[in-house]
């Protein structure tokens, strides 16, 4: 009997200190976020669904800090005076807009919120109807059954145009008339917390080993070296995209913007960068680092003629990203909270004109 | 490396200990506890080992010194003034040329001329005012004869180098381990096991789960402090007040708690200051190591209260004044000595008024002498320090900040209240390693663990000194 008490014993102490971790990350969680201590969320992957009105993210739902509102937008709910009286600003875009490593509330099209706010009266909202991975055919479908029955004035765009570098080419998820039920059941939300810092711990150089593993891994399984060229075909196809989508926006009665999009390599030159693209490439396996620059560089010069052509407003931060020391990106792409600050800027500066004028 | 960060707790602390039972003799012992120290301290620069191998090298070889010369030679003289002079030269070039740069800037700038001071780009090594006071306190104890200096090089370096008390201490005295170090071969791992993992357990509660959880609502308070109200003043100081002191005494708590697991024990640092009754008993209580080395090696040499009243307020003040200074070199901490000078002086002079009050307004009172002078400790500036005053006492209008909570920020300030004010410390505390003690410790670690793989874990306030 002693035996098998002295056996017992570290198990429920390790037990215990199991379960302890849990409470204390969902009291946690709840103390910093206000996220529900019930919640089993895991990810920011679960605040997503496709229902009837396409892909977008879920009403009222929240992981951490990042929180969706009753109208399916990242951020505070806005005011119903605001949607029927006010001037509502539309941000959509993929993870740079929703916002992956700002500080709370300073994601750029909060922070663009402020500016507008400032310069032009409290009447304004920009809703952030971006989400992580929504691609440009999903953002379009999403513009004309989702946010047309809001009746914005503007709607600001922010690209990725990497997706056209994907095995296959970027297509809207087709609306479904049965939504997934939200995750019930009761999961570990402490896993992600040490899943996040056995990252955080683990040292560049070997994460940087890991991925350029993973990223031969996969030019093996394709049987091929990565490609060094950014491939016409998928310029051209980004570019198709972007009309129709400047298109759906005029068609649903806002006036577009469209933004180019930055990334940390294009001003910027150390030793660490090489570290960054691969993290980049490992995403884009098919291509080298070099090409997926040179994809960026020009899917730029085609968001810029699409912006002429088609007389919408350009918002560029480039030169005012550019020597901002240290680069204002927490990785290859997404923004820390002075790069948000910057890009805001920028946009607010671009749009105010349009924005402010009387209606 | 910090105490309460994964790497430590799971990585070097493991290893460590391992390694350190593992190794059959003292002089292995010595060797693998040196190793430890300096790849501890040369987490944040490597850089600064080659400083503390300097020091350690220079006041090792003015202990020889010592051991060599007789009495009363100048050659013995000369063995406690040159290294003394060393580690006060790095020290002040480290700590304190900028502060001085900027005050001849300053004064001569009130004085109408504008010099062309430069500010010299200086990285103040972490924890150097903590093993300069080591070394000093072992040359001065040697040059005493209070202790006998070691012949043994690793023995020496394994006292400065300890990575339990290196960074923030306590400020060790040679002789208060001694016996430790160098029964280090032969000390006992089961003995010391339990009370090392209770201490450390208690060191992360106060640190992780009450200093850290106040820092949330003290640092945007402090940051913002132009725009808080009244009660948003008070509850920032209040704050400050139980987060400085369980961030401290957090620490020097897991640095006992490291120093059994490695057969050391490390004296008392902190005896619940909050529960003292006049300002001789607050320091008698708070940062013990270094109100003990002040009294010892500059009030005491200074004359103490031995020629007449003057005199001893005089030393009083100018011991407090450089409290003050050790602490940082700005105008705000020599002031916060100056204070606490100040308020010792006053004691004196009014002790049997103060001694006649009912013991629950002396504790009361020292309190609120105790948390205004942390608002000097505290704010950058004067004019944020007298600005959070100005709006403790006007009625202000504004607001109250915080990064989490003010639940959570209520309920800790409470738990920190009593804890501080009318709880046990961890020297007072059994630390049986009963079933019950191994249920809550495990629920408290749990819960410390749950917090600090959230983010970096944050440094601990005492670091910057």
């Amino acid at each position: 009997m002693r035996f098998v008490v002295s056996a017992i014993r570290p198990l429920a102490l390790l037990l215990l200190i199991l379960v302890a971790v849990e409470v204390a990350t969902r009291f946690d969680d709840w103390a910093r976020f206000d996220m529900p201590f019930t919640s089993s969320r895991q990810s920011i992957a679960e605040l997503i669904i496709t229902d009837s009105v396409g892909t977008h993210a879920r009403a009222n739902s929240q992981f951490r800090q990042f929180r969706i509102n009753a109208l399916g937008f990242r951020g505070e709910e806005i005011p119903n005076t605001l949607l029927h009286h006010g001037r509502l600003i539309v941000v959509s875009g993929a993870s740079e807009s929703f916002g992956l490593y700002e500080s709370r509330g300073k994601e750029w099209p909060r922070q663009l919120e402020d500016s507008l706010r400032a310069s032009c009266g409290t009447d304004i909202a920009v809703a952030n109807a971006a989400f992580a991975g929504m691609t440009l055919p999903t953002v379009e479908q999403d513009i004309r059954l989702r946010l047309a029955l809001l009746h914005p004035a503007l709607i600001v765009y922010y690209p990725t145009p990497m997706q056209y570098l994907e095995k296959e080419l970027p297509v809207a998820t087709p609306p479904s008339a049965s939504a997934a039920a939200d995750a019930k059941g009761v999961r570990a939300r402490a896993i992600p917390r040490f899943r996040d810092a056995i990252k955080r711990l683990t040292p560049v150089t070997v994460l940087d080993l890991l991925r350029q593993r993973d990223i031969n891994a996969s030019r093996a399984a394709l049987n091929i070296r990565g490609l060094d060229h950014a491939p016409t075909a998928r310029l051209d196809a980004y570019e198709r995209s972007l009309r129709r989508l400047v298109g759906a926006i005029r068609a649903v009665g806002a006036r577009p913007a469209l933004a180019i999009h930055q990334n940390r390599f294009s001003h910027h030159q150390s030793g660490a960068q090489d570290v960054w693209l691969r993290a980049w490439e490992r995403y884009y396996p098919i291509y080298t680092g070099e090409a997926i620059l040179e994809f960026d560089r020009m899917s730029a010069e085609r968001t810029r003629v699409v912006a002429r052509d088609s007389s919408v407003i350009l918002v560029d931060a480039s030169a005012a990203l550019r020597d901002v020391v240290p680069p204002p990106f927490a990785d290859y792409a997404h923004f820390d909270d002075r790069g948000a600050a910057i890009l805001a800027g920028t946009t607010a500066h671009a749009v105010v004109g349009s924005v402010c004028a009387p209606r | 490396m910090l105490f309460n960060s994964l790497e430590f707790i799971f990585a070097f602390l493991p290893l460590a200990y391992i390694v350190f039972w593992l190794l059959p003799n003292a002089k292995g012992r010595y060797i693998w506890l040196t190793i430890t120290g300096y790849v501890f301290y040369g987490w944040w620069d490597p850089r600064f080992c080659l400083l503390m191998a300097f020091s350690t090298l220079v006041s090792y070889l003015a202990g020889r010194g010592m051991l060599h010369y007789a009495k009363g030679t100048r050659e013995r003289k000369l063995c406690l003034v040159v290294p003394i002079s060393v580690d006060l030269a790095l020290l002040g070039f480290f700590k304190y040329t900028n502060f001085g740069l900027d005050t001849v800037r300053a004064v001569a700038s009130i004085a109408g001329f504008e010099l062309a001071v430069p500010h010299l780009n200086i990285i103040l090594p972490i924890g150097i005012s903590f093993y300069t006071f080591h070394t000093i306190s072992y040359i001065v104890d040697s040059y005493r004869g209070t202790i006998k200096p070691t012949k043994n090089l690793w023995e020496f370096a394994t006292y400065v180098s300890l990575f339990s008390q290196l960074v923030a201490g306590p400020i060790v005295r040679f002789r208060q381990i001694e016996q430790d170090l160098e029964a280090i071969g032969t000390s006992d791992r089961a003995r010391w096991f339990g009370r090392g993992v209770s201490f450390f357990c208690i060191g992360l509660i106060e640190k992780v789960l009450v200093a850290d959880t106040l820092a949330a609502m003290v640092d945007p308070s402090f940051a913002h402090w132009r725009e808080l109200s009244t009660g948003g003043a008070w509850i920032a100081v209040l704050g400050y007040t139980f987060q400085l002191l369980f961030d401290f005494s957090g620490y020097s708590t897991m640095a006992v708690g490291l120093g059994f697991l490695f057969g050391i024990r490390i004296p008392q640092n902190f005896n619940s200051p909050y529960q003292a009754l006049n300002p001789s008993d607050f320091w008698e209580r708070w940062h013990i190591s270094l109100s003990s080395c002040l009294r010892d090696y500059l009030y005491i040499p200074l004359g103490g209260n031995r020629f007449g009243t003057f005199n001893t307020y005089r030393n009083l003040m100018f011991t407090m004044l450089f409290g003050g200074l050790w602490h940082g070199a700005s105008w705000t901490f020599v002031f916060w000595g100056f204070y606490h000078g100040a308020l010792l002086c006053t004691y004196r002079i009014f002790k049997s008024t103060w001694d006649s009050m009912p013991r629950i307004a002396q504790r009361g009172l020292m309190f609120f002498f105790a948390m205004t002078g942390w608002v000097f400790f505290r704010a950058t500036t004067f004019e944020e320090s007298l600005g959070i005053l100005h709006r403790m006492y006007t009625p202000t209008t504004g607001t109250v900040f915080s990064d989490t909570s003010m639940v959570v920020v209520a309920c800790t300030m409470l738990i920190a209240a009593t804890w501080s004010l009318a709880g046990r410390n961890a020297f007072q505390m059994a630390h049986e390693w009963t079933w019950r003690r191994q249920v809550a410790l495990a629920c408290a670690f749990g819960a410390v663990l749950a917090l600090i793989v959230t983010a970096r874990p944050s440094p601990f306030l005492y670091f910057q000194f």
